[in-house]
């Protein structure tokens, strides 16, 4: 299996070429008192694009977020966000970023009106009326004290007020949370619009249905390391789930050879299931041709299955064997 | 291009001086509470001492006035680190304003500015309340350092003072942006807050020569100084360090194991097991707050050992006199044991983790408060017990002399834990909690105490105030678990504090009630005939008596002449009848009334008795001439003195009588009946129905004017009943205990004119003068009064009227006459 996918990998789209990355990452490591948090992530992540970083809990996707807007130094490994380092100039990377939390703190004994104030007071003109459009769309009342905001609505007025400055980099820690589902369409649809003008954003999330509505590139994090990153149609295209029927349970069967990469592989009596990338039609063939093999099916995985096959650990022992 | 520069640097000014403006705006509201908290309980500690002061007069609470006002900016320095700082960080939004375009130095400025001003507004409003309600002492300046008493008993220096809170404020930021727990660094606050003390201290424990108290002063002003010197740029960088990017931890795995391996199993990991389900709540308690309670348990040992310490050692020089401070921590742990119960790191998640395990609201209660009353429990034990070895003396130790009993010690603890407790489920915050219970709970203990001295509350109703927070917050329990106790909580709240307020005062009206009052229309009747008797135009004459006189004691010259001084004064107690009853005599026929006092009639007896020893020793006509003397004089005196409007003439008139009866009977020979002095004397002794209608004339006049001569001063009489009373109810109690005192009397006379033999007048004078005694062999009871009259007055002063009364010499008059 594939540890890390590297960036060379991504080959970039013509547009992509001459433009600076939005965020680069080099080698990032964090290691915790109990745990590794990321093992070496390299990414980059080109401007106008939704950047959607998926992982299980405690995949190390807040740990990255808090090393890109400068709350946390990393154990080594550097990295750029809007070309300004965020450990040197922190402050330079907020300034042009919004940032959403999964659970935002905000002064719960403010009101909806005095945040909004308050933080428009640190931006430009511009903010306060984007925040009260914003806040309106959402219908929420602006007398209406934090604390008394439901879950939803805090969520609403976090996302307000990151996005009232409109920052060139849009970054959300698990956004819909506590979003219901039309105000969800909704907004993954304005992230939709965001990178069309030019914007990014890069949204952590393990909700697979909204980032296969939005996403224009993925990571996937597992165990502290990228296990795959790509454009999603690309990705998408390029894994396979194959099930193959065997007339022996016990039969040992090759693996696809190179350049296919085997994600993961589970047998059921005679039936073996694979998710295999870089599939190609004389593979299929010759798997079919294998002696025992009786029948092979094939389909291009969703991206759920592709998910679970680089975050799951079932390996068959008669496929590594063969492996 | 440069109208364009205007522009944006004037958009630039504009943005910062209302970013300031809201960032200020922001810093100060979230000081708010704190503001209006002690500036609410400050006052009302002023209007306390002002409303106990016009209403208790003498029995003033002694609440220290300016120390009180002084305390607030010292709690308002404590508190303003932790919650602009302490409180932002344990709720996260110090990371949501740091993702501002703000830098961390303005954060950190600002907050820092934001709390010094609020501490120069609370310096200016404590030093306002102290020039308005003119506390403290006028004559002395409170800006001088080391001029009065020392730094350990004067706190009045107001530049020690106002330093010293400037010092726990930069103390106070400091360990509020280096320690996240707040609970923790309110901890680290305390020693810090105290070492500018603890240095002085420990100079005056090793220097070679004692120091005077206000080099002490000055030297603990210099530690103050140095501190703030110290703690200003170290705060300023641990507020940089906060708010900047969290440092990656040092510490590398040794191996790189994967998450599930073997390698990574700990003790931890093994889920414990449980024979009971009251026992996992129990193991969740101590692990919730594991920190917190070791931290209060140490603070618990702290002061027990100063408290042992103090008790073995005489004097609180150097070093020593920190340990009283450590007492303190004793109180301070339990009250916050009290907070630990709901605003603990956590609590209100593990609350939210019960009640979303269906855990009952009577079961979580229960499990919150197990391990503090255990903890209680333990350390009271502990304190009983070492209370039993030490010997309490004054020669041993002033402190050990002092030491409360474990029931007394028990029930500050439970009115300190239980206000505590209850104050942490109804305020939101840990920092408020923190400030406030200490505060209540010292309130509410001085209150309970001052009911229980001054009110006469019952220890019942002591126990009953404590736990009503407990039941309070008990009844609040599943609101609180589900989150939905306010308003009700306030409501509760107010209840509970009306109770602990109220119902000292409930038991105190009702106990000034327990003592009837007179019927409104004999009152009226009574003080018509007062009012008559009052007014009659009877002319006072003092009787003028001769001898030791009442300064004697001040004019005594200890380096005088001792033989000189004897002969001196036994010349002088040697009295002339006559020249004392001269103007009496001159006014013979008027309507005059003598004045004279027990003292003054004291010498009057003494005198007429030396003149009957004489006669009996000597029995000739010097002798007799002297006694004649006094039986003349004393015939004058007699109906002068019985015309008195005052009870206290008309007691001595009946003793004089009485004296005079026992002359006549006992010293008068049958030869010499005749004689004009004697037969005066026998003509003197009055009727029972004239010493009645006196006596009730004298009764009404002198209830009409509360029991005072014309100068304000008690008639040497007091009422034994009041001094078994509430000191703070004496003043509500009095006018109806003379009430019953005037109807007893009334009904007494009666008996007395009657010759009645109705005791309940005299079981009731028993009752107000000897107030637990028993009736038969009191002052009033049957032993003594089948005995003469004249060997039971007693002499110098009153001690309850109405003794004389009724007795046998009332109706003897016809047997002088027949004395052979």
């Amino acid at each position: 299996m594939s540890s890390q996918a590297p960036v060379a990998d991504h080959l970039p789209e013509p547009n992509e070429t001459t433009m600076e990355p939005v965020i680069t990452t080099d080698a990032l490591t964090m290691h915790f008192r109990r745990c590794d948090a990321l093992m070496g992530v390299s990414l980059e992540i080109q401007p106008g694009t939704v950047f959607a970083l998926l992982g299980e809990n405690g995949a190390g996707k807040t740990t990255m977020i808090r090393i890109l807007t400068g709350f946390q130094k990393p154990t080594s490994g550097s990295c750029t966000v809007c070309g300004v380092n965020p450990l040197r100039d922190p402050q330079g990377v907020r300034r042009q970023i919004g940032y959403v939390s999964d659970a935002p703190a905000l002064y719960d004994w403010m009101t909806v009106a005095q945040i909004g104030g308050f933080t428009a007071s640190f931006y430009d003109d511009s903010f306060l009326p984007n925040y009260e459009a914003s806040i309106r769309r959402y219908d929420i009342r602006p007398e209406q004290k934090i604390r008394h905001l439901s879950k939803g609505q805090r969520a609403k007025v976090a996302l307000s007020l990151a996005l009232a400055h409109d920052p060139s980099l849009l970054i959300l820690d698990e956004p819909t949370s506590g979003l219901d589902p039309k105000v969800r369409r909704n907004f993954l649809e304005s992230m939709i619009d965001r990178a069309a003008t030019g914007r990014t954003v890069f949204l952590s999330s393990h909700q697979i249905s909204e980032v296969e509505r939005v996403a224009d590139t993925i990571a996937i994090l597992h165990h502290g390391r990228i296990r795959l990153h790509g454009p999603l149609a690309e990705l998408r295209e390029s894994i396979h789930e194959v099930v193959i029927d065997v007339d022996d349970p016990l039969r040992s069967i090759a693996p696809p050879p190179e350049p296919a990469e085997v994600l993961t592989e589970e047998t059921s009596g005679r039936s073996r299931q694979l998710f295999v990338r870089h599939l190609s039609p004389e593979m299929i063939h010759a798997l079919r041709e294998t002696p025992g093999v009786t029948e092979v099916r094939t389909r291009i995985a969703t991206l759920e299955e592709i998910f679970v096959a680089c975050t799951s650990h079932r390996t068959a022992p008669a496929m590594t064997a063969a492996i | 291009m440069s109208t364009e520069a205007t522009l944006t640097a004037l958009t630039t000014t504009r943005h910062e001086a209302s970013s300031t403006a809201w960032f200020w705006w922001k810093e100060t509201r979230q000081l708010a509470p704190l503001v209006a908290l002690l500036a609410i309980v400050s006052l009302l500690i002023v209007v306390i001492n002002a409303v106990l002061g016009a209403a208790m007069g003498w029995l003033r609470l002694q609440l220290p006035h300016e120390v009180t006002m002084l305390v607030f900016p010292g709690l308002f320095a404590t508190g303003a680190g932790p919650l602009l700082v302490g409180q932002e960080r344990s709720q996260r939004t110090i990371d949501w304003l740091a993702l501002l375009p703000v830098s961390s130095k303005r954060i950190a400025s600002t907050k820092l500015l934001v709390g010094m001003i609020g501490l120069a507004v609370m310096w200016v409003f404590a030093l306002l309340v102290i020039l308005v309600f003119e506390l403290g002492q006028r004559d002395t300046s409170h800006w001088t350092i080391g001029g009065q008493t020392g730094y350990s008993g004067n706190p009045f220096s107001y530049p020690v003072w106002i330093s010293h809170s400037l010092f726990v404020l930069l103390a106070g930021f400091y360990v509020a942006w280096r320690i996240k727990n707040q609970f923790y660094s309110l901890i680290a606050l305390i020693p810090l807050a105290f070492s500018p003390l603890i240095a002085t201290s420990l100079v005056s424990e090793f220097a070679n020569r004692p120091m005077a108290a206000g080099q002490l002063d000055w030297i603990n002003l210099g530690f103050t100084l140095l501190g703030i010197v110290i703690v200003t740029p170290i705060t300023y960088r641990a507020a940089i360090r906060t708010l900047g990017a969290a440092e990656a931890p040092s510490v590398k795995p040794l191996l790189d194991v994967s998450p599930h391996s073997p390698a990574r199993e700990t003790n931890d990991a093994i889920a414990p097991t449980f024979g009971t389900q009251t026992a996992p709540i129990i193991w969740q308690s101590i692990h919730s707050a594991k920190g917190m309670l070791a931290i209060l348990i140490g603070m618990l040992l702290i002061s027990f050992l100063a408290a042992v310490q103090l008790a073995a050692v005489d004097r609180y020089r150097g070093i020593i006199g920190l340990l009283p401070w450590l007492l303190l921590l004793a109180p301070l742990a339990v009250c916050w044991l009290g907070i630990s119960v709901f605003k603990h790191d956590g609590a209100s998640e593990r609350v939210r983790f019960l009640a979303d395990l269906g855990v009952s609201p009577g079961k979580t209660y229960f499990a919150l408060h197990v391990v503090p009353i255990a903890i209680l429990c333990c350390s009271l034990l502990v304190y009983g017990l070492w209370n039993l070895t030490v010997i309490h003396r004054d020669s041993v130790s002033s402190f050990a002399a002092g030491l409360p009993t474990l029931v007394t010690i028990s029930m500050f603890v439970v009115w300190i834990y239980s206000i505590s407790q209850w104050v942490s489920q109804f305020v939101r915050t840990l920092i408020l909690s923190v400030i406030l219970a200490p505060i209540l709970a010292l309130i509410t203990a001085g209150w309970l105490v001052f009911a229980y001295v001054s009110l006469g509350f019952p220890i019942y109703g002591l126990i009953l105030c404590g736990l009503a927070p407990m039941v309070a917050t008990f009844v609040m329990m599943r609101r609180y678990m589900d989150t939905g106790d306010r308003p009700l909580t306030f409501v509760v709240g107010g209840g509970v504090a009306g109770l602990i307020v109220l119902l000292p005062i409930g038991f105190a009206t009702a106990h000034v009630l327990s003592v009837p009052t007179m019927d409104p229309t004999l009152r009226a009747e009574l003080l018509g005939e007062a009012q008559r008797d009052s007014g009659r135009n009877a002319r006072y004459v003092v009787v003028p008596v001769t001898g030791f006189a009442d300064d004697f004691a001040f004019r005594h010259d200890p380096l005088g002449d001792k033989m000189k001084d004897l002969q001196d004064h036994l010349g002088q107690y040697k009295l002339d009848p006559q020249k004392s009853v001269a103007s009496l005599k001159s006014n013979a026929g008027a309507d005059v009334v003598a004045h004279i006092g027990p003292w003054e009639y004291t010498r009057w007896h003494g005198n007429m008795m030396r003149a009957r020893i004489q006669w009996r020793q000597q029995q000739d006509d010097p002798a007799w001439s002297e006694m004649a003397q006094w039986l003349d004089a004393s015939a004058t005196l007699l109906p002068a003195v019985r015309r008195s409007t005052l009870l206290s003439g008309q007691e001595i008139a009946d003793r004089l009588e009485v004296l005079m009866i026992d002359t006549l009977q006992t010293d008068v020979p049958a030869e010499r009946a005749d004689e004009p002095a004697v037969q005066a004397a026998t003509q003197a002794i009055g009727t029972p129905a004239g010493r009645a209608a006196a006596r009730r004339r004298a009764v009404v006049v002198t209830w009409q004017h509360n029991f005072q001569d014309d100068r304000g001063r008690y008639l040497n009489h007091h009422l034994t009943v009041l001094e078994h009373q509430p000191p703070g109810l004496v003043g509500w109690m009095q006018p109806r205990f003379y009430d019953s005192l005037v109807t007893a009397m009334l009904e007494g006379i009666d008996a007395a004119a009657n010759r009645s033999d109705d005791i309940g007048w005299r079981w009731e004078l028993h009752q107000l003068h000897q107030t637990g005694g028993e009736f038969q062999t009191s002052r009033y009871g049957d032993n003594l009064r089948s005995l003469p009259a004249i060997e039971t007055m007693t002499v110098d002063r009153v001690n309850g009227y109405g003794q004389l009364w009724g007795r046998d010499w009332e109706y003897v008059e016809l047997k002088i006459r027949t004395q052979p």
